[in-house]
């Protein structure tokens, strides 16, 4: 089972309408509907300068320890090799309860060494029974912080030599795994491809004042937390700041050299309570930027505080949802970060080699998996939607490709995959979407994923759209989630092909003409081909969410794009529901100017 | 190579502990108790503190009769330099509190047993005080304690209704006497919170990190080590240890450590390390520590450059063999710590877990050592490990633990066993948390006149002749695992049963034999000592003249010792400072094996500093 964590998702306020409805009467046949879905976005152009003094070092070092492992002087050749030098320079702010805990700011470099072994069509990077590390490809470990010539070599040096011991084990086991193997009913698929013109992309260095940064932020995120725990049953209020900026140095043995940049700043707020009956409860807010000051201002930040506030205190108030299948909307973020979870990952290249993985798409390019008017793409070049700017934006991958649109999805048939150079058969190059955090191998990762729809309706009907399906469904009501918190979903095949979504808001809307309902401990579950084919209509605004999602290769920034969907049918059931009392002793004496609940 | 370097180059991930400003306000300490209201930090948690254990309540379970918290400001810096590099460079500030509910009665509660829950949560305060959040986190962990404890207790009650012999010592001996006594106050009787002026640390951090790299630049001096680093690392610590029971223990401590870590591989390609540590109980300045850096990186790469080209242990060896007083030092400090603890045997769903029982705690009123010698610790003789009062309030004072060879009583905490109840101020608490018994200046000393060195090798050779033996060993160190952590070999590992224990691998070992006149030493590898029974210590057949002192931190309490392997990234955060003054030891019943290992190969690669021109 793999577990996609996208932790922090982006709210958006429930949106009432009073469009008429026109409804489907099952999955599959829709009513017609508007214009394609439309929206500004912008690139940007990459700083170009000069090579720092670590290009260099690593080059050379690369040169000669190449020479040696490549050289008929070992047994087991090596037929590529990179380095992967990565500083980070970062801010940690965070408050709790009205209080600064934490004001860090730190500074690092590793060294990811990538050494492969046998040739591109098997290798030390052969999918092993859904096991990722440990096999020359990544190493993540920690060298100077400054580009010293002997300290580099000394580590580069040390770090190439286990790697390589790595990659030859691997290779040997992989080598010995596939000549026990039937592949006869299976393509042929190689675990590297080489490129033929080198990258050399080289940015200038770029440097945050994390101090600076620090002393204007502080006070705002105490403040931030305050609010937050504007109530003595609050649990815990945090509001954090983390800035980032991070240098990469790369070679390789095909004469790739980059050196990029990025700016990553987040701003979080989570608030926690426990309900009455103890089912633990949390209202969170996430803001990823490219700088500090694209952030929102304290005073919209607060306000985003107080309504979170609010609306824990309302999902402390809410009844316990009912399992319950029917139809529902995802408003735009949700439905970003639905279709990265349940969709996006099953698209990624390597999933379609391991015969531990479910496959569930690998044989269906060419053939229709998604409603006709759904397009589905990846382009981490685009850095705005619509103003906001995109966490998956980059310029280079973490192999030395440069990023590309990669078109999944078009008029609902599958058309590709997310590819690092580790390709899928029939592809033969990355398209620039192999990514790693540092420390780990690098796979295919979704960067900006867009879920695009060539119809759509009015964002405002959407809610009557609802009401008219779930009457048609004799329903009473239909389900509106307007907060997803992430989820995780079955990929191994030794387990059903299945998904769970964590829901943090989720509204019941009646067919009675009831007050909308706020309901809480639902998860949605189902599986992913029944699940798309019930997309009956999108609405006409791009939602976008950002985030940080991991999974084999580490943590990578990402963003998910998408317009809110009804769907005609989603399941529900109950969420986890600790049962432990809330605190046995009142709360002690709160900070002045905090309300008290009943 | 293998299996080096990787793992050392995690290891000051996890070193940073910070501690933070704080306005002092003063509160009465019985106006505390009186139940005032709070104005520093430091009152609200006592506040808090005591109305949980009078009003935390369960239906059916037993109700707190005390509660303990302690509290650790902490502040530091770690510098890592690496062949002229500076690898890490990290400052860190921490501050964070850990509770401990006790429900039943001294006589019986939910202590000292395994396998219950978490009943000591811990939890962050805030960077600077604040009476308000510390209360609010206080008053969440104390319902968490107190519910683990509730559950702790009655699994444990229920262990013991199995127990055929249910005649078990009492739980926690009763509290000598109610104490303030905090550092940043001293001789006041009242609730303090330190001052600002106290609380910031001012580190040398610059003129450190120059000096990480120009000391680990001396490695560029030796083309026949694969890695190594020099690791500097400072540490201050407010720590508070504050009982409702009347106890408020403050202490300030300053620490630093300069530790020196190399490995290389053998021509066999045997993986060999060595590591040895500067440690000062102060801030240190890169200028304090620059000649005796330089002096101890020098010492690490010459020795493991001897170890290198060293012969290994060619048999076994089970004659008398000679201890210098640093391996004497360290062989006290593996041994003495964690066996004459006073803590019983924990509680278990399955009875008591008799092999963590201190194999002295069956030996008081014998012989445990030869009746020449006596061993005293004393907390307040001047020394590494001095200090006035333990971190449960009890107050300090000299142990005669042996006299002429007969253990006189053990190293006692608040928690009893079944002949001895009161805590004889032993307690001891790691900046991390961890509260154990351990030593603090251990002294082993002779009724009679001790030998020469040339004595002590000339006797040591003759009673090896005894045992049939043309030669004798003589071990002058032991493997430092609290500064170097797990050995890097496979092989190097020595498992146990029963009632023997692991010792640390030997660091420098020699062949001692007669040339003529002359005793000719030569180093050898690949010793290991096999496991040993505390009844080796009565064998101490002679000891030297000339004793030595050596500043140990040692982990506290039953998986503490100098065996213990920390690694320095836990050296200041999870050890208590201690020392061991002793003379050489001439030893029987130790025995030195073969270490059976399967070396990898040399590198492939060449290293940068044995490249051709």
């Amino acid at each position: 089972m793999q577990r996609f964590a996208v932790p922090f998702a982006l709210v958006l306020a429930l949106a009432s309408a009073s469009f008429a409805c026109e409804r489907s009467d099952r999955p599959g046949t829709r009513a017609p509907m508007g214009p394609a879905l439309s929206f500004e976005t912008t690139t940007l152009e990459p700083q170009l300068g000069a090579p720092t003094p670590a290009l260099a070092i690593l080059g050379d070092e690369l040169g000669r320890n190449f020479a040696r492992l490549s050289s008929e002087a070992v047994d087991a050749p090596a037929y590529f090799m990179s380095y992967d030098l990565v500083g980070v320079e970062s801010l940690w702010l965070e408050a709790n309860d009205g209080a600064l805990d934490k004001r860090h700011i730190d500074d690092d470099r590793t060294i990811d060494v990538d050494i492969r072994v046998g040739d591109p069509m098997l290798d030390n990077g052969h999918p092993t029974n859904g096991f990722y590390g440990g096999n020359g490809l990544g190493s993540g470990v920690q060298v100077s912080l400054a580009d010293d010539r002997l300290s580099l070599a000394q580590a580069l040096w040390m770090v190439t030599e286990l790697q390589y011991q790595d990659a030859v084990e691997s290779w040997i086991e992989a080598v010995s795994s596939e000549s026990m193997l039937t592949r006869e009913d299976e393509p042929l698929h190689p675990d590297f491809s080489l490129v033929e013109v080198p990258l050399v992309h080289v940015e200038t260095p770029r440097k945050l004042e994390l101090e600076a940064i620090a002393e204007q932020w502080a006070p705002v995120v105490t403040k931030l937390s305050a609010i937050l725990d504007a109530d003595p049953v609050v649990q815990q209020a945090t509001a954090m700041l983390n800035a980032v900026v991070e240098n990469r140095s790369y070679v390789d043995t095909e004469g790739a050299q980059v050196q990029s940049s990025r700016i990553r700043v987040r701003l979080l707020m989570l608030v926690t309570a426990q309900a009455a009956d103890g089912m633990a409860l949390e209202r969170f807010m996430t803001f990823e930027r490219h700088d500090a000051a694209q952030l929102p201002s304290p005073a919209e930040l607060e306000a985003v505080a107080a309504q979170l506030h609010a609306e824990l205190m309302a999902l402390r108030a809410a009844p316990v949802a009912e399992p319950y299948t029917g139809p529902a909307v995802l408003e735009g973020p949700a439905a970003g970060v639905f279709f990265h979870e349940i969709f996006g990952h099953r698209l990624e290249g390597h999933r379609q080699k391991d015969d531990y993985e479910g496959q569930t798409f690998t044989k269906m390019l060419g053939q229709p998996i998604l409603p006709e008017f759904i397009d589905v793409y990846d382009d981490p070049t685009l850095a705005t939607i619509n103003g906001v700017p995109l966490n998956g934006h980059y310029f280079v991958d973490d192999e030395a490709i440069q990023a590309q649109r990669a078109s999944l999805v078009a008029g609902g048939v599958l058309e590709g995959f997310l590819l690092s150079r580790s390709v899928v058969s029939p592809f033969t190059q990355s398209n620039g979407h192999g990514r790693r955090e540092r420390g780990n191998l690098v796979v295919a990762r979704q960067g900006n994923l867009i879920v695009s729809a060539r119809e759509t309706v009015a964002e405002g009907s959407l809610r009557e759209r609802l009401i008219a399906e779930a009457k048609a469904q004799a329903k009473p009501y239909g389900l509106w989630f307007s907060d997803i918190q992430g989820g995780y979903t079955i990929t191994s095949r030794s387990g059903p092909q299945a998904f769970k979504v964590l829901p943090l808001m989720v509204y019941r809307i009646w067919t009675d003409g009831r007050p909308d309902e706020l309901v809480r401990g639902a998860d949605i579950v189902g599986t992913p081909l029944a699940a798309f084919e019930t997309i009956v209509a999108a609405g006409d605004k791009p939602g976008i969410f950002n985030g940080m999602c991991g999974a084999e290769s580490g943590w990578v920034p990402v963003s998910a794009v998408s317009p809110s969907l009804l769907l005609s049918k989603l399941e529900i059931e109950r969420a986890m529901h600790e049962r432990s009392k809330p605190p046995l002793l009142s709360p002690p004496p709160a900070r002045a100017g905090e309300a008290v609940s009943q | 190579m293998t299996g080096i370097g990787i793992g050392r180059r995690g290891f000051v991930l996890g070193a940073s502990i910070g501690l933070g400003a704080v306005i002092g306000e003063l509160m009465p300490w019985r106006a505390a108790f009186a139940g005032t209201e709070p104005g520093g930090e430091l009152a609200a948690l006592e506040l808090e503190l005591r109305r949980g254990v009078a009003e935390l309540r369960l239906p059916g379970a037993a109700e707190p009769y005390a509660a303990e918290l302690r509290v650790v400001r902490a502040e530091s810096v770690t510098l890592d330099g690496s062949y002229g590099g500076v690898i890490s460079d990290l400052y860190a500030h921490q501050n964070i509190a850990a509770v401990s509910v006790r429900v039943g009665s001294l006589a019986r509660d939910n202590g000292n047993f395994f396998g219950g829950s978490n009943t000591e949560p811990s939890f962050q305060l805030a960077r600077d005080p604040d009476p308000v959040a510390a209360r609010k986190r206080l008053w969440l962990a104390m319902d968490r304690s107190y519910r683990g404890a509730s559950a702790t207790y009655k699994a444990k009650l229920s262990a013991i209704d199995r127990l055929a012999d249910k005649d078990l010592p009492i739980d926690r001996s009763a509290l000598p006497e109610q104490v303030v006594d905090l550092d940043w106050a001293p001789g006041s009787t009242v609730l303090v919170d330190p001052p600002a002026a106290s609380v910031r640390a001012s580190f040398d951090r610059a003129n450190l990190r120059k000096l990480a790299a120009e000391l680990s630049g001396q490695f560029s001096e030796h083309p026949s080590i694969d890695n190594g680093d020099v690791i500097i690392q400072a540490l201050r610590t407010h720590e508070l240890n504050l009982s409702s029971e009347g106890v408020a223990v403050g202490r300030i401590h300053d620490r630093s450590v300069l530790g020196v870590v190399a490995q290389t591989q053998a021509r066999d390609g045997m993986e060999l390390d060595h590591g040895l540590a500067i440690h000062v109980q102060r801030l240190a300045t890169a200028d304090e520590l620059r000649e005796r850096g330089a002096a101890l990186v020098a010492q690490v790469l010459r020795e493991l450059e001897e170890l290198v080209a060293a012969p290994m242990l060619d048999e076994d060896y089970d004659g008398p063999i000679l201890l210098g007083p640093v391996a004497a030092a360290q062989l006290l400090a593996s041994t003495v710590p964690v066996h004459a603890g006073g803590d019983p045997a924990p509680l278990s769903d399955y009875g008591r877990l008799l092999e963590y029982e201190p194999h002295w705690q069956d030996r008081l009123g014998k012989q445990v050592l030869p009746e020449t010698l006596d061993l005293i610790d004393d907390p307040l003789a001047p020394g590494f490990g001095r200090y006035t009062r333990d971190s449960q309030g009890v107050a300090a004072q000299r142990l005669e633990l042996v006299r002429a060879g007969v253990l006189q009583t053990l190293l006692m905490t608040r928690r009893a066993n079944g002949k001895i109840d009161q805590s004889n101020g032993r307690a001891r608490a790691t900046a991390g948390g961890f509260v154990g018994a351990t030593i603090s200046n251990l002294t082993l000393s002779s009724r009679v006149r001790g030998l020469s060195r040339d004595k002590l090798e000339r006797e040591l050779l003759r009673r090896a002749k005894d045992d049939g033996y043309e030669f004798a060993f003589v071990i002058e160190s032991l493997r430092d695992g609290l500064v170097l952590g797990p050995a890097p070999r496979d092989s190097a590992a020595v498992y146990t049963s029963g009632r023997k224990i692991a010792l640390p691998l030997p660091g420098r070992v020699f062949k001692l034999e007669q040339r003529g006149a002359k005793l000719e030493r030569t180093l050898v590898r690949g010793a290991l000592l096999a496991p040993m029974s505390m009844r080796v210590l009565r064998r101490i057949r002679l000891v030297g003249d000339q004793p030595e002192t050596l500043p140990l931190r040692l982990p506290p309490g039953l998986t503490g010792g100098f065996g213990s392997d920390l690694g320095i990234s836990g050296i200041l955060g999870q050890s208590v400072d201690t020392q061991v003054t002793t003379p050489a030891l001439l030893i029987d019943g130790l025995e030195l094996v073969v270490e059976r290992v399967e070396n990898e190969r040399l590198p492939l690669l060449d290293h940068p500093l044995r490249r051709e021109p």
